[in-house]
């Protein structure tokens, strides 16, 4: 599993490839925090090359949710690719986390909330 | 990883040890398997994720990530369903202790959604107390799902 990383003004979009299971959550974990503690103000998960995550790498995604959310920044997911959509359902995730298939519609997102917050 | 051809069962055996890096190992295997079932590709998702949760809490809460401790696994295919055993080493649990994860309280957890996957993944999942110390998971895949209750 690899992620390559796309900076942007005030966030940055991640890119893994590959399943997110066994050390690759950890390694997955490693760089969302790694990218939060360097203060972007939002995160997009393309996972259109993920043909599978397991409950620990959603645990990473809520993590990313909560630590983002105190200020007042945001996460979305984008191109996520149908097994990782049921499991997102399973799991009622779905209602938690903003999804996306349209990157231009996820980018509008989360930089309007970090322009936002720009402005406090 | 060892087969075994018995009358009507075909039996694959894999021990890894307690490492995550070796869950990839464990996804392969699972593919294989699923592939000599013939599951479709929706169906070999869902077992691959399910046996994936529970090598996982076996390594993290059985085995307690120690290396010397092996995960057991034994893969039973038959005509009409897949039977997979997951054991490991650690001190056994209460699986009625294991709280839901879509209740409010626990929604926002970033942890305790594995048994809920493979209960949800997969058409029966039992815990199997065993007489030696250690937790076994005992768990379903019919080729035709049935419907749960």
């Amino acid at each position: 599993m690899k992620i390559d990383i796309e900076n942007k003004d005030n966030g940055v979009i991640l890119h893994p490839e590959g399943k997110i299971i066994g050390d690759g959550v950890t390694k997955f974990r490693d760089e969302i925090e790694s990218q939060i503690n360097s203060g972007v103000k939002w995160i997009i998960l393309n996972l259109a090359e993920v043909p599978l995550m397991d409950s620990s790498a959603l645990g990473a995604i809520i993590m990313a949710y909560l630590k983002l959310k105190e200020r007042n920044g945001k996460i979305a997911i984008l191109y996520a690719q149908k097994n990782v959509i049921d499991v997102l359902n399973i799991t009622k995730l779905n209602s938690l986390f903003e999804i996306y298939d349209d990157i231009q519609k996820a980018l509008k997102s989360v930089q309007t909330v970090g322009s936002l917050s720009d402005n406090q | 990883m060892r087969v075994k051809n018995k009358s009507l069962t075909r039996e694959i055996i894999l021990d890894i040890p307690s490492e995550f890096k070796h869950i990839y190992l464990l996804d392969l295997v699972v593919s294989y398997v699923s592939k000599e079932m013939g599951f479709n590709e929706e169906t070999k998702e869902q077992v691959n994720l399910a046996v994936i949760e529970a090598g996982t809490n076996a390594i993290k809460h059985g085995n307690k990530n120690d290396p010397s401790k092996n995960v057991h696994f034994r893969f039973d295919i038959s005509d009409d369903k897949l039977t997979i055993f997951v054991k490991d080493h650690g001190c056994g649990f209460d699986p009625s202790s294991i709280e839901d994860p879509l209740s409010p309280e626990n929604f926002m957890k970033p942890c305790g959604r594995g048994i809920f996957l493979m209960k949800a993944l997969m058409d029966e999942v039992d815990f199997i107390e065993s007489d030696d110390c250690g937790t076994e998971v005992k768990m379903v895949k019919y080729k035709v799902s049935i419907d749960k209750k």
